[in-house]
């Protein structure tokens, strides 16, 4: 029986793994007259692929090599760390990118999940920070109280913010950014100079001292080499909270007294309170816990990190408050 | 007025300034050349890169960590800046 492709047919089942690109390709015709034209004018791919495949016509010497290959204790070595590498960057994508990711909108569903008791506990702990003993945020675990020792895997997950009020969340950010800018359009119009180009100037303006406050912190954080166990919406979340502060302080100043003498004691009172709140909030991001004791840090480093986070959470945040609530 | 639009031109201008320092002329006569610290420990660190998955141990001090910074700012963003700068000079020359 003459079929001029049944022998590439036979030839592809030893093949397949060893010669990817000799699958891709049409089957030619085997012709013994044409295999000899092939021979005689070798064009320069066919040349490496034809002494192959004129090996691996007798025997399946090709299948038992794939199989030592697979048995060979430096390919699974190397096939482990390989595997190691690419769920380590994947982890590490997921944690600092995985936000814009829109499948990841479990994330951002953390944030939101907020009760009437949280916002009233959070305002209150933002503008009057001295009461709160407690500081650390709680895992989910804290507060469920069940499967403790089942997933150890799970210990990182912390606890939704309408259960936990040191737990960072977007809604008061969101709302007191909203709040902001028609408060202070507000304000405007009763001086009488209002416009609505107004609304995208602060907007605009809010937005750029968001960004630059978190590229700050987000810098710092590299340079000191802190591990971020802080996602994005964390910082931004924290960055934003001084909205509140800085609607307060439109309010005072402009429903209270504009007067420096009444006006400059609050401003710097609230402006402590908020340090103090951003200082005991982001404590746990940048000092790596006491609990815990796996990465122990110098105390040189420690000063140093502890010296940054007072630039950040009193000097920077302090005049951006200034400077936004002037 | 200071806005998204300032931020925008600050960060353009912050990374040019980086961009455009030179390897041998300003920073190796400083300290900071990227290809001379790390010149002889290279073989370890891409061991160590290997190991871990990613380099968490070295460079622990803040001096590395900007002469890193400045490195890799200087190598991955060249070739955008360009096509960024190209862009802001046209928009600047009809717009501005």
């Amino acid at each position: 029986m003459y079929t001029p492709y049944g022998n590439v047919a036979a030839q592809g089942q030893p093949n397949q793994f060893i010669g990817g690109q000799q699958n891709l390709q049409h089957p030619q015709p085997q012709h013994p007259s044409f295999q000899q034209q092939q021979f005689n004018v070798p064009p320069q791919a066919h040349q490496q692929q034809h002494p192959q495949s004129q090996q691996q016509v007798p025997g399946g010497g090709a299948s038992t090599s794939y199989t030592s290959f697979l048995n060979d204790p430096a390919a699974a070595l190397a096939g482990q760390f390989a595997r190691n590498g690419f769920e380590q960057s994947n982890q590490y994508i997921q944690q600092n990118f995985g936000s814009f990711i829109p499948t990841g909108t479990t994330d951002l569903k953390y944030y939101f999940q907020v009760s009437n008791s949280y916002v009233l506990k959070k305002i209150f702990l933002i503008l009057f920070p001295y009461r709160n003993k407690n500081w650390n945020r709680l895992s989910l675990q804290d507060v469920t109280g069940e499967s403790s020792s089942s997933s150890p895997s799970n210990s990182q997950q912390f606890a939704p913010p309408n259960l936990d009020v040191n737990a960072p969340d977007l809604y008061i950010p969101t709302m007191s950014f909203v709040t902001y800018i028609l408060l202070w359009a507000a304000f405007q119009g009763l001086k009488g100079d209002f416009h609505p180009q107004l609304f995208g100037y602060l907007s605009s303006q809010t937005l750029a001292f968001t960004v630059l406050d978190i590229t700050i912190f987000k810098v710092g954080l590299y340079l000191l080499n802190c591990s971020s166990q802080i996602s994005l919406w964390d910082l931004v979340g924290f960055s934003s909270y001084k909205y509140v502060t800085i609607i307060v302080l439109l309010c005072w100043k402009n429903l209270v007294s504009d007067y420096w003498l009444y006006y400059y004691p609050v401003l710097f009172g609230f402006i402590v309170s908020l340090a103090l709140f951003l200082l005991r909030s982001l404590r746990f991001s940048v000092l790596p816990s006491l609990s815990v004791g796996t990465t122990t840090i110098t105390s040189k480093q420690r000063r140093i990190r502890i010296q940054f986070l007072f630039v950040y959470a009193v000097v920077v945040q302090g005049l951006i408050v200034l400077f936004m609530s002037y | 007025m200071f806005g998204l639009g300032k931020l925008l031109y600050i960060v353009i201008l912050t990374i040019n300034g980086i961009a455009v320092l030179s390897e041998d002329r300003f920073l190796n006569r400083i300290g900071w050349g990227s290809s001379l610290n790390n010149g002889n420990t290279n073989a370890a660190n891409q061991y160590q890169q290997f190991n871990t998955g990613f380099d968490n141990n070295d460079g622990t001090s803040v001096k590395t960590k900007i002469v890193n910074l400045i490195g890799a700012i200087r190598t991955l963003l060249r070739i955008p800046l360009i096509a960024v700068n190209i862009a802001v000079i046209a928009y600047e020359i009809v717009f501005g």
